[in-house]
């Protein structure tokens, strides 16, 4: 009897058991082990951290991006971790835990098993977006000027910059959508996101400023060649 | 006719045998075949269950594997009922299945497991496998992988997309996307 009691409660005791979120001082311990440049990682290190604590990342999507990174050869993982460092260092969300995530991006691209210079390529294209949807938003005085830094407030408007750029990068990469015209998809990515991810108020609002000329300006940067 | 009848039955037939025309049997084997002879006291069934589990003597190397054996169980039943540890404060949960008759194993990965793959299951093997994963509002991104092979365009996805060939599924959790 005191044996099925016992097995009864260490069945609880694993039922019960969750699989814990990492710390932050995990993700960035994990990075200091990473055979990178010790440059780089002294330059993202903070950044990381900043975006973190910020909530432009979650732990379990940045450890899990490094440890995956990881396996990879060196030069590569810098060559990810660079866009990274920027991203964050521009003030953008790169990990949300759903869809419209770079990082979530990149570990999609590695579970498919697509060639490293396709997973670089789309980060890159994505990132282009990202860039020129917060600059020409800002420029059409679609949105203020947000914090443009790792650690600051996260914004209403940065989830919008990236709900954006992710829509217009969706319909660049993907020639199927493209049967929509762009302010179509766009328009209607973000009416499905209204509510729950975006506030409504905002989508309304936004709406009328999204025109096809503002539009295309963002898309028309997503494959340029970088200027760093 | 019952098996406490019938063995009732049976034990008269002895008494009255051992009783009429036999010697009388004297000392340790006359009390041992009286005591034969008369009707067994049968405990309830729960008791002897409870006694049959209290009796149970096994090593110690055996209790040390039926722990951890049984620990293990209980963290696999565990992650079933949550399996996305960033959403445990959801208000919803969403089932993803897919019908892979004769498949060995069945994951989904996507945005919400950062592509990590979470079992499907078919407890009833009928070619149907199922997981309820609890996910907050948003906009995802998944796929199955049917004994490891990539499978994207799931039937009961919102929208598909299909970037450098391969398709993803998409599911809208909550707002006009539902």
């Amino acid at each position: 009897m005191k044996g099925l009691l016992v097995g009864l409660a260490v069945f609880a005791v694993g039922a019960s058991a969750q699989v814990p979120s990492p710390s932050p001082d995990a993700v960035l311990s994990f990075l200091q082990t990473m055979a990178i440049s010790a440059e780089l990682k002294a330059a993202f290190s903070p950044v990381l951290g900043a975006g973190l604590a910020a909530g432009r990342a979650t732990p379990r999507g940045a450890l899990e991006l490094l440890q995956r990174l990881a396996e990879l050869p060196p030069p590569q993982a810098e060559e990810a971790l660079v866009v990274f460092h920027d991203a964050l260092a521009r003030g953008i969300i790169v990990d949300t835990g759903a869809a419209s995530s770079l990082m979530n991006r990149v570990l999609m691209r590695l579970r498919m098993g697509s060639p490293w210079e396709l997973v670089q390529y789309e980060l890159r294209a994505r990132y282009n977006a990202l860039v020129a949807t917060e600059e020409v938003l800002l420029r059409y005085g679609v949105i203020g000027r947000g914090s443009q830094a790792p650690g600051g407030v996260v914004l209403p408007q940065d989830r919008l910059v990236l709900e954006i750029a992710w829509a217009v990068a969706d319909w660049q990469l993907d020639p199927q959508l493209q049967t929509d015209p762009l302010e179509v998809f766009v328009r209607d990515r973000l009416v499905k996101l209204g509510g729950p991810v975006l506030a409504k108020s905002m989508v309304d609002s936004i709406l009328p400023a999204l025109t096809l000329g503002l539009l295309q300006e963002i898309a028309g940067r997503v494959f340029q060649v970088e200027r760093r | 006719m019952p098996r406490d009848e019938l063995e009732r039955r049976i034990r008269d037939a002895v008494t009255r045998e051992i009783e009429g025309g036999r010697p009388v049997l004297e000392g340790l084997e006359g009390r041992v075949v009286r005591r034969l002879a008369r009707p067994a006291v049968r405990s309830p069934w729960w008791t002897r269950a409870m006694a049959s589990l209290a009796d149970t003597r096994i090593g110690l190397g055996w209790a040390v594997v039926g722990g951890v054996v049984t620990l293990a169980a209980g963290i696999f039943a565990g992650r079933g009922l949550f399996l996305n540890p960033n959403a445990l404060s959801a208000a919803a949960t969403d089932l993803f299945t897919v019908a892979a008759p004769g498949a060995k194993a069945v994951a989904v990965v996507g945005d919400f497991s950062a592509w990590q793959p979470i079992a499907l299951f078919d407890h009833d093997g009928d070619g149907v496998w199922k997981v309820t994963v609890a996910l907050p509002p948003g906009r995802y991104e998944y796929a199955y992988l049917v004994d490891g092979r990539w499978v994207g365009q799931d039937p009961l996805a919102a929208e598909y997309l299909r970037t450098f060939g391969k398709y993803v599924s998409v599911r809208y959790i909550g707002g006009d996307g539902e």
